[in-house]
């Protein structure tokens, strides 16, 4: 929780605030949780695009622009693989956490934002329920979860209310010329649209009378509907995309465990660092983008500083912008962030080093964890309630001896069912668990009310 | 716990090859070994309990001695003695001093050289003439004791069965076993061919290795209340000792470890508590006569006594 409030206070200070609803939120989702290092190194990547996204760059040139859309990409790939493994090996309801992120980061509407959340709150919520009910087991609402979730809700909202104009946004980026002339189409936390290209149509149409044309207001009504829906639809498409992918992995020996999820974050955070540096070196020596707080470019033919800086003049009257500091500040943003990381990964060498002393093999089993191992415990605990009604476990059996008598009344289900319990034993007397015991646990319990409820059809039917 | 397990493949296997469908027995009596305990082998003449000491201690490549209990045997037999010789008095060793002892018969010899014996077993040290002498590690005693014929015997009293860690029996073969048993034995004995497959000093560190086994408090508490139990119950007039919680502790860590697990579970001390606790519940005359016997008490505990496991399902 203090790591995660620090984590939140460094990027309030080095974020500007049109970027605190997506940090907030971001940092919020892993406020709960107690293994905060390996989130730390989860949450790296995205973390340095908003770093990076903080730095209000604009495009100059054809060059950067690639870099911004590769960068995105990037991202997207991150975040996305990131949701698939929270939903395989977490939680359901953190999954979607990188995804608002994400979303939030191509386009921060408070409306778009709280549409989502509510979304994913429903669905989360329908799901639990029908698992409950399938599994016989009393449905019980995480209180601390809905808090949660509204919390977020409110502070997301109302940041987003606060930050007023929403100037940056990767989304309207132009294929490249002339820096965008924001041209507000919707409310003020609407979307901005790009100028049409000097060459195109058309321009060439707008071009001939003095007076720009009036736009008809359903066009107008529309135009502000889709921009308020392009978020919402962007992240429903991106949630439909991960159903269909889990679908698809389903049953499937596939996973993404957190060894691999850390080499492929830091290859990622190498990856967008050697992207920030590149953009920073296109900046201040090139024609690239410009960095200047959260000030706007001026015209192309501005006066230009020396050493290939351009004055971009002021940064605006709002207490916030503070031109002079804002790149100091989110370079040391950067710096701490990446000293946080390379502790993480030390940390992390260390431990396995230790293991390795201690004649262990290089396959030795992971550090128990009371996450995962609670995981287990629930599975089983899922599994006695479900077979209440069926076979209740006597309080002197023991999970073996239930085990041999569930097995003897429905063979089908035999080997999920010792599966399980040579799962749960470990865990409840030994005290080890990994994050692999943990997804068995639950696909030997999804396996077992399959086989048991087959039986309980043929013998209906037969 | 990975050692532990080849250990015991490796020397139940070389026993099995002497004794025949004796899986079982083996195995808790590997276990017993493990524990630091002494067994007692409890059963008719001819099921093979000699035979069965000396094919462990072979297996183990531990020394072996073997000491048949008879009413005129002096504990001064059993622990040794001094002797005049050259001038000064020296320390001629008894059987005792050795790694596998099997006490044949032990209800056979009278009381006063049980108790030299069962001293012997607990302190793990014997004194002759006020000079007090160790014994070797591993020391294990094997005794044997016809339950059928009690004539001209002295029952053990119930303080020194405690000493036991473990009451086993036998039995009988079963048929197809019973003609494998002819088959093997036809031409030669397999005990001479036997060869050991340990020593001492892998013994010695494997009962080191049990004490890391881990114990669910729970599972201790649980433990505690089997024991408890068997205080409590109507038919019982003396229950099971602190000194029995103990060894069905200690028991349930040696057949962790034999399983090549690192933490005890609850089938491990049910099927400890059978043979650990069954020969130090003395039930009450009445009860006796009405045929009633330990075992069913100690059926009764593991079956009333909640074992630690998911609870409000």
């Amino acid at each position: 929780m203090i790591a995660s409030l620090a984590a939140f206070i460094l990027l309030a200070v080095v974020l500007p605030p049109q970027m605190w609803p997506g940090a907030l939120f971001y940092v919020a989702v892993w406020a709960l949780r107690p293994r905060w290092r390996t989130t730390l190194l989860l949450a790296t990547p995205l973390l340095t695009v908003y770093l990076f996204a903080g730095c209000d760059c604009a495009v100059h040139d054809q060059l950067v622009a690639h870099f911004a859309r590769a960068m995105l990409l990037l991202s997207g790939l991150w975040a996305f693989s990131l949701a698939i493994f929270l939903w395989r090996e977490r939680t359901t309801a953190l999954a979607a956490a990188p995804l608002f992120a994400w979303a939030l980061l191509l386009r921060p509407a408070g409306v778009t934002l709280a549409a989502s959340l509510l979304l994913w709150v429903i669905l989360v919520y329908l799901g639990e329920k029908r698992q409950s009910a399938r599994l016989g087991v009393p449905f019980a609402c995480d209180a601390r979860g809905v808090l949660f979730f509204a919390a977020v809700l409110l502070l997301a909202a109302l940041f987003v209310s606060q930050a007023g104009a929403l100037r940056f946004s990767l989304y309207s980026l132009p294929a490249g010329g002339e820096p965008p002339a924001v041209v507000r189409t919707g409310g003020g936390n609407g979307p901005v649209a790009p100028p049409p290209a000097a060459g195109s149509g058309t321009a060439r149409r707008r071009a001939g009378p003095p007076q720009p044309p009036q736009t008809p207001s359903y066009v107008q009504f529309l135009r502000t509907l889709n921009a308020y829906l392009m978020s919402l639809s962007l992240f429903v498409a991106l949630l439909v995309l991960l159903l269909a992918w889990r679908r698809l992995l389903q049953g499937r020996a596939w996973r993404l465990n957190p060894r691999r999820m850390t080499m492929v974050n830091i290859a990622l955070t190498l990856l967008l660092a050697a992207f920030v540096l590149v953009w920073f070196v296109l900046t201040f020596h090139g024609e690239g983008g410009y960095i200047a707080g959260y000030g706007r470019p001026l015209a192309r033919g501005a006066a230009r500083l020396g050493g290939g800086f351009r004055n971009y003049g002021s940064a605006g009257a709002r207490f916030w912008r503070l031109p002079s500091l804002s790149a100091p500040l989110q370079t040391l943003g950067l710096a701490v962030w990446l000293v946080f990381l390379a502790a993480a990964l030390r940390s992390l060498l260390q431990r396995r080093e230790s293991a390795l002393m201690q004649g262990e093999p290089a396959t030795a089993r992971r550090q128990p964890s009371e996450y995962f191992a609670g995981r287990v415990r629930a599975a089983y605990r899922s599994f006695l309630a479900y077979m209440r009604p069926l076979a209740r476990k006597s309080a002197s059996e023991t999970p073996r001896e239930y085990a041999a008598r569930v097995s003897r009344l429905f063979e089908g289900a035999a080997a999920p069912v010792r599966g399980l319990t040579a799962l749960y034993e470990p865990v409840r007397y030994g005290g080890l668990a990994e994050d692999a015991e943990a997804r068995r646990a639950e696909e030997f319990l999804r396996r077992i009310i399959a086989e048991i409820d087959e039986e309980k059809k043929n013998e209906a039917s037969g | 716990m990975k050692r532990v397990a080849e250990w015991y493949a490796r020397v139940s296997e070389n026993v099995a090859r002497v004794m025949v469908g004796q899986q079982q027995t083996v195995r808790l009596l590997l276990a017993g070994f493990l524990s630091g305990g002494h067994v007692l082998l409890e059963d008719v003449p001819g099921t093979g309990k000699t035979t069965m000491a000396r094919a462990l201690a072979a297996s183990l490549g531990l020394d072996f001695k073997r000491i048949q209990f008879t009413p005129d045997l002096l504990p001064s037999d059993l622990t040794g003695v001094n002797v005049w010789r050259d001038g000064d008095f020296r320390f001629v060793p008894g059987p005792v001093f050795t790694q596998v002892l099997l006490a044949d018969e032990i209800n056979r010899a009278t009381p006063k050289t049980q108790s030299a014996l069962l001293e012997a077993m607990a302190e793990g040290q014997v004194t002759v003439d006020g000079e007090t002498r160790a014994l070797a590690e591993p020391f294990f005693v094997l005794a044997t004791q016809n339950p059928i014929e009690m004539d001209g015997t002295f029952p053990l009293p119930e303080a020194q069965m405690d000493r036991f860690l473990l009451r086993l029996r036998l039995g009988y073969p079963g048929e197809q076993q019973e003609e494998e048993l002819l088959l093997r034995m036809r031409a030669e004995h397999p005990l001479d061919k036997i060869e050991a497959v340990s020593d001492a000093a892998e013994a010695r560190s494997l009962q080191q290795v049990i004490s890391r086994v881990q114990v669910n408090p729970e599972l201790a508490a649980y433990v505690v209340a089997l024991v408890r139990f068997s205080r409590s119950d109507k038919d019982v007039a003396l229950g099971a000792s602190p000194r029995a919680a103990l060894g069905l502790q200690r028991m349930a860590m040696s057949l962790a470890a034999i399983a090549g697990r690192s933490y005890v579970i609850p089938d491990d001390v049910k099927e400890a508590a059978a043979v650990v606790l069954e020969h130090r519940i003395i039930l009450k005359p009445e009860v006796r006569l009405e045929g009633s016997s330990a075992a069913g008490v100690v059926e009764r505990a593991l079956k009333s006594v909640a074992v630690p496991s998911e609870e409000g399902v």
